[in-house]
């Protein structure tokens, strides 16, 4: 429940911060890869 | 005798290889490694190990790592290897987010292409880092820069091959997706399925669906095609095990059951995305459909809201990236 609202208060931050909600078809890169991926890495 | 064979960096390189065929993540970073180590008295191994161990990164969306490894690499290679390496390491900074570094790299390789075929790589990925960081910050959307590398790489059009023309053509429709000239946006990218492989059709008609969606949203016409290319993408896409094009179908197949007002099944839909996506650790996108699903969720109040409330808790905290993906 508590993990809940920490999901939808952060979303809600988002999208009051200005976070765009992307739309529209996806450019591509050289390569064998796909649309754009952003990953958490361990550092 | 055998232990010769066995510490052979030769043998793991070649091991290393075919794991990267059978997209075997752990096999390939287990082989490659005792490739690289192995070869430490042999440069032109450990060229050709360290070189394959950054290609093989970067195919398995191991940015950070493949960032590092190249490094590693540019110790070694030289000429059209280093080219590459560097062209590959600008994209994995570019996968990170970092736009702004890529186009810089892309802008110097760019002045060293020595060949028609590198400038069109280069210009596709020039083009492909300005329309990405236009996606995440409309207000600076550069269209001159933009069709200036898509103009580039379209002189040598018909010197390239095929998979190079489907990425031209599918960055040019996006160009015109986002100047609004929706039937150029879609005149282009049915072009581009005529050059495509079957492997690559689910994205250019992921690509055809999305626009059409948009279309259908500003024009209020209504488009039948639309879920012809999902069915027929989501199709394709499983036969190749593409889980991502898979997820991003389901996608906008949710997001196209939300204009025609079938609430829940658009709900289980976007679930259904969220999970491909997480599966696939493509966690912007995830975040884009938890994005969309809460918006869904502040329209219609109370009674979605519990389902919702059940339906996310139940899937997110199933979902073993849940904790990476709310970490940040």
């Amino acid at each position: 429940m508590k993990k809940f609202f920490c999901v939808l208060c952060l979303v809600g931050i988002m999208l009051l911060g200005g976070i765009n909600v992307f739309s529209g078809p996806f450019p591509y890169p050289d390569g064998p890869y796909s649309a754009q991926i952003i990953l958490i890495e361990e550092e | 005798m055998s232990t010769v064979v066995a510490f052979s960096p030769g043998k793991y390189y070649e091991d290393a290889q075919k794991m990267l065929e059978k997209k075997d993540l752990l096999g390939f970073v287990s082989k490659i490694g005792i490739a690289v180590e192995a070869s430490m008295n042999d440069p032109e191994m450990k060229a050709r190990a360290t070189y394959l161990e950054s290609k093989g990164l970067m195919e398995f969306y191991q940015h950070t790592k493949a960032i590092e490894s190249i490094d590693e690499a540019l110790k070694y290679n030289t000429g059209a290897e280093a080219f590459e390496l560097r062209k590959l390491q600008a994209t994995a900074r570019g996968f990170l987010g970092k736009f702004n570094q890529a186009l810089n790299t892309y802008k110097v390789l760019l002045d060293e292409a020595n060949d028609n075929i590198a400038v069109v790589r280069i210009c596709i990925n020039l083009s492909w880092a300005y329309l990405m960081l236009n996606r995440e910050n409309p207000e600076e959307l550069n269209f001159e820069e933009i069709k200036k590398y898509l103009d580039q790489a379209n002189q040598y059009f018909n010197e390239i091959p095929d998979f190079l023309k489907v990425k031209l053509l599918n960055n040019l429709s996006v160009f015109h997706f986002y100047k609004g000239d929706f039937d150029k946006s879609i005149s282009v990218l049915k072009e581009a399925v005529n050059y495509a492989e079957e492997k690559d059709i689910p994205r250019l008609y992921n690509n055809l669906a999305e626009v059409y969606l948009e279309y259908r949203e500003q024009c209020g016409i209504e488009i039948t095609s639309i879920s012809d290319y999902l069915d027929k993408s989501e199709t394709i896409a499983s036969k190749y095990d593409d889980k991502l094009a898979m997820a991003v179908s389901f996608f906008i197949k949710g997001k196209l059951e939300l204009m025609d007002d079938q609430m829940f099944t658009a709900l289980d839909t976007l679930f259904l995305a969220f999970t491909h996506f997480t599966e696939e650790e493509a966690y912007s996108y995830s975040l884009e459909v938890l994005l969309k699903i809460n918006e869904v969720v502040s329209n219609h109040k109370a009674e979605c809201m519990r389902i919702m409330q059940k339906k996310l808790n139940n899937k997110a905290r199933s979902n073993p990236y849940y904790e990476k993906i709310f970490k940040k």
